[in-house]
């Protein structure tokens, strides 16, 4: 579910920098809206598991994926709580970002990310890197425990284009990549914010 | 507990042992949103970072949250899936391990592991394929999603705190550390929140402190009662000061024989025992009555040696009344009773031996009391008319004996703070669960294993009340604790189920829906880890299970009960042995009333030996009944006022009662003795005694608690309408004579 978040980060950072403030790779100016497609690697499977969508993202913090591919779902993270639906299931989780789970606490380290504060690095390690025509930023939790279930995060992007991707390795071995693409940013775009997020809490 | 007691009934006994153990030490704080905008829980989570730093805490957590690690937990109980996953495993089976519905497991599991909480069920699966230990685990998951509800309006903080619920002095600067770190941290989130806070320790330092500023009060209003009234009456400071000395050294007494026999002396002893400065001041006012009316210090010490026959027979009739208090079964009466009976005979006998000769030097006056006189004559002289309304009001009082209603329970006795802090707790628990506080079903066993093989039978007829909707849910210990029996069950049952050919099915299963045959498809040589319940309970789930399991002589686990139809429970379990239904609150119930008739039964047994020892003074039962009409027409009349304003009488009533008659003889032995041969000058000492006794125990009615406000009317009232009839009901010896 969390793969997703981190999604509009990347898709936001700037090319131009090597080494800087998160504030300064990352933070939002609008909503924006993402084209995704997602690969997931999980040891149990035999084969990788594919799945197709969007994401929103909004400078309040909220951030959500609409998941189209095989199936309608939506999850988001809002300031307050993460959203889980599953139309196909007819599923509903609602999660309080306070609780002590390792859920809320890699959302809340995401969205600290997306909304460019510093905060998380204590916790976090963070290594850049750049190339003439690249640049990658690696985030990696300082110790490992039980609140944290991915072992590292790394974003890549062209310098020559708007196509990023996301990969994340879980520590039980399991990883994921998504492939981002922005595809437009506007204040318009909280309506369907909205929308979505109704949907999502079935009222 | 001072006036329930160590309930002396087996079963609560060992229920009150569960609730120590589970809350005791336990504060549940609630954080609620002011405005209802805010979810309260980021606030939480702040407040028990800052909680956590306080030395006395030993734990803090989220009401919803597990104490454990739950991924790592998981994890141990998977490694013993086939030996748990069902409570009665030749019942589910036929459905757990039906070969057609495999597809939709298979499903299922994909979609688990792709889904949300996949690192969860991944953690899980390897060892356990069939997803066995959520089988397990279904009903505790579900009690812990419904706990998590409503948290959008209010979260609850679970604070284990060190130090015992009764270390007052500790839990009280605990309360006051939450409160000081709330409110710091709440300025900080501009006062949004709003904290109550409830638990077992609250209650103790409420009542303790309400006991404690009730007696202080009582105390100093009490006792400057006593020293004004004497003080306007005597007009003798020198007088005040030996009859001073005289009560202090009773209460010291008192004090000293209480400790050294109880090994402590409550402080509600002490507030009640303040009354006996209303009951002994009434020997040395006696002997200075009649002193005073005596020059020389012979003519002195004989009046006293005169008159110390019926303040020996007063004081006896006193602590015959205190003595049938220690048999009302109230464990704080037997207290009071040793305490008043010690204070009574020592103010006595000091009255006798030492109060004569400190009153060689100093001149006493007669008292003043305006109309003291008028009172007596008119009482004389309409005497057979006065008597003639005393019988009919009798009567009438006696009519309306027979609508008096009595009060059910104890709740009723404790005081207004500790009442409004129930309406608190009440409903900050309302929030975090269904759970029947002080109802449980309680198992017995001489091992573990034989309690828990009861816990199981009683869990499963248990799961069957719940489908009849008589029983809302329970909390049982399985499946963190199963019995070996149970393991060795599901295991049979699982080998039966679990066939090559339902292996077999399983792998074609996994291989369509694309998960890992290697990984997991060996379903029939896995090695189960049994699970050994005493390993459990040294683990991070004792925390969790703990509080159910007590392990000494014997096995005890508590089964705790939603709501529930207690007769359909009790009926469910009368054929399991070992296992009892307990309720708390229908024992202490039919405590209150045991009580009452213990009381009514110490009051008769209190009355007839009075009239005994009357009989015994006497020799004729004419003058013994005589001098108890006062107090027993006092009684008739407080009882029927009761009935006429519809007052619930308690056995706090009936002990007042019993205290108004012991007092009250006293003062028919004084009137009809007259042993100064001065009708008006027997009168006056007694109604200089009637008013510090009536001061001392009116200024109970200050206090808070409500038991002292029943005690103070009843005696107070009783009192004054006791003196009231000396006059009207007795002809007095030196008449007779």
């Amino acid at each position: 579910m969390l793969i997703v978040f981190v999604a509009p980060v990347i898709a936001v950072a700037k090319e131009s920098v090597t080494n800087h403030s998160m504030q300064e790779l990352f933070a939002l100016e609008n909503t924006t809206s993402y084209q995704y497609d997602e690969k997931r690697h999980l040891e149990l499977l035999d084969q990788p598991w594919s799945g197709a969508g969007l994401l929103f993202a909004s400078t309040d913090g909220t951030l959500i994926k609409l998941q189209l591919q095989p199936h309608r779902k939506i999850m988001a993270i809002t300031p307050t709580e993460m959203i889980y639906f599953d139309q196909e299931q007819d599923e509903r989780h609602r999660m309080p970002l306070g609780f002590i789970h390792p859920l809320t606490h890699q959302a809340l380290m995401f969205q600290k990310l997306f909304l460019g504060k510093n905060d998380f690095s204590e916790q976090y390690a963070v290594e850049y890197s750049r190339t003439d025509s690249s640049w990658s930023v690696e985030i990696k939790p300082q110790k490992s425990g039980q609140t944290d279930l991915l072992k590292s995060i790394t974003m890549k992007g062209s310098l020559t284009d708007q196509l990023r991707y996301l990969e994340m390795t879980e520590f039980n071995g399991d990883s994921s990549v998504l492939s981002i693409q922005p595809i437009e940013s506007g204040q318009h775009l909280d309506y369907t914010i909205e929308r979505l997020l109704r949907e999502a809490t079935g009222q | 507990m001072f006036f329930q007691g160590r309930l002396a009934q087996d079963d609560l006994l060992l229920a009150e042992q569960f609730q120590k153990n589970q809350f005791s030490r336990q504060y549940l704080i609630e954080i609620t949103d002011k405005a209802g905008s805010m979810n309260p829980v980021g606030f939480a989570h702040a407040l028990i970072q800052a909680l956590e730093t306080m030395d006395s805490v030993e734990a803090v957590w989220l009401s919803f949250e597990p104490p454990f690690d739950f991924q790592n937990v998981l994890s141990q109980y998977s490694k013993s899936a086939q030996h748990i996953y069902s409570l009665d495993p030749e019942h589910d089976a036929d459905k757990l391990f039906d070969p057609n519905s495999l597809p939709n497991t298979v499903a299922q599991l994909k979609k688990y592991l792709l889904g949300p909480q996949g690192y969860l069920v991944k953690s899980v699966v390897e060892q356990d394929p069939l997803l066995l230990t959520f089988h397990a685990l279904k009903d505790w998951r579900k009690r812990i999603v419904d706990q998590s509800s409503g948290v959008e309006q209010q979260v609850i903080i679970v604070l284990q705190s060190r130090p015992e619920a009764f270390d007052y002095s500790a839990q009280q600067r605990i309360q006051f550390q939450i409160d000081a770190l709330f409110n710091k941290l709440n300025a900080g989130y501009g006062y949004q929140y709003r904290m109550r806070i409830t638990g077992m320790p609250v209650f103790a330092v409420a009542a303790e402190t309400e006991i404690k500023s009730d007696v202080q009060r009582v105390t100093i209003l009490s006792s400057t009662g006593v020293i004004l009234v004497f003080l306007v009456l005597l007009r003798s400071l020198k007088a005040m000061h030996w009859t001073m000395i005289i009560l202090v050294s009773a209460m010291g007494v008192g004090i000293l024989t209480t400790t050294l026999i109880f090994g402590m002396t409550h402080v509600l002893t002490i507030a009640l025992g303040a009354t006996l400065i209303g009951v002994c001041i009434d020997y040395p006012i006696h002997v200075m009555m009649h002193s005073a009316v005596q020059q020389t210090r012979d003519t002195k010490i004989s009046a006293v040696i005169k008159i110390w026959p019926s303040l020996l027979l007063g004081g006896l009739t006193t602590m015959t009344g205190y003595c049938a208090l220690a048999f009302t079964g109230y464990p704080g009466f037997q207290q009071i009773a040793v305490f008043a009976i010690s204070g009574i005979a020592t103010a006595l006998l000091l009255t006798r031996f030492a109060l004569p000769f400190l009153l060689n030097k100093t001149s006493i006056r007669v008292p003043w009391l305006p109309g003291i006189n008028v009172l007596l004559t008119i009482n004389q002289s309409a005497r057979k008319l006065l008597c003639l309304l005393v019988t009919v009001s009798g009567l009438i009082s006696l009519v309306l004996l027979t609508q008096l209603e009595w009060m059910d329970g104890l709740d009723k006795l404790s005081g207004n703070a500790l009442h409004q802090q129930k309406l608190i707790d009440v409903s900050i628990r309302r929030h975090i669960s269904s759970i029947e506080s002080g109802r449980m079903i309680l198992i017995k066993a001489d091992t573990l294993e034989h309690a828990l093989m009861l816990s199981e039978e009683t869990s499963s007829v248990l799961n069957q009340l719940v489908k009849h909707g008589v029983l809302e849910q329970f909390v049982p210990v399985y499946p963190w604790l199963v019995s070996q029996q149970l393991q060795n069950r599901n295991q049979q049952v699982y080998e039966h189920f679990v066939t090559l050919d339902y292996q077999r099915h399983w792998q074609q299963q996994l291989y369509e829906h694309g998960l890992s045959v290697k990984k997991l498809g060996n379903l029939l040589n896995r090695k189960a880890e049994i699970l050994l319940p005493e390993t459990v309970l040294q683990s991070e789930i004792n925390q969790l299970i703990g509080p159910q399991v007590i392990s000494g002589e014997h096995t005890l686990i508590a089964i705790w009960l939603g709501k529930h139809q207690p007769e359909a429970v009790i009926k469910s379990l009368n054929n399991i042995k070992g296992v009892k239904y307990i309720s708390q609150r229908d024992t202490i119930q039919k405590l209150a009333t045991s009580y009452r008739n213990t009381a009514i039964n110490a009051l008769s047994a209190g009355l007839l030996i009075i009239l005994f020892m009357l009989l015994l003074r006497y020799q004729h039962i004419k003058p013994a009944l005589t001098v108890l009409l006062p107090a027993v027409f006092a009684m008739i009349f407080i009882y029927g006022f009761w009935s006429l304003v519809k007052q619930d009488i308690s056995f706090l009533h009936l002990v007042g009662s019993l205290l108004t008659v012991a007092i009250c003889v006293d003062y028919g032995i004084y009137f009809y003795e007259n042993r100064s041969q001065n009708q008006l000058h027997t009168y006056q000492a007694m109604a200089v005694s009637m008013l510090t006794t009536v001061v001392a125990f009116a200024s109970l009615s200050i206090s808070n608690n409500p038991v002292l406000q029943t005690l103070s009317v009843a005696v107070s009232v009783g009192v004054v309408i006791g003196f009231l009839l000396c006059p009207v009901l007795i002809l007095n010896q030196a008449k007779t004579d």
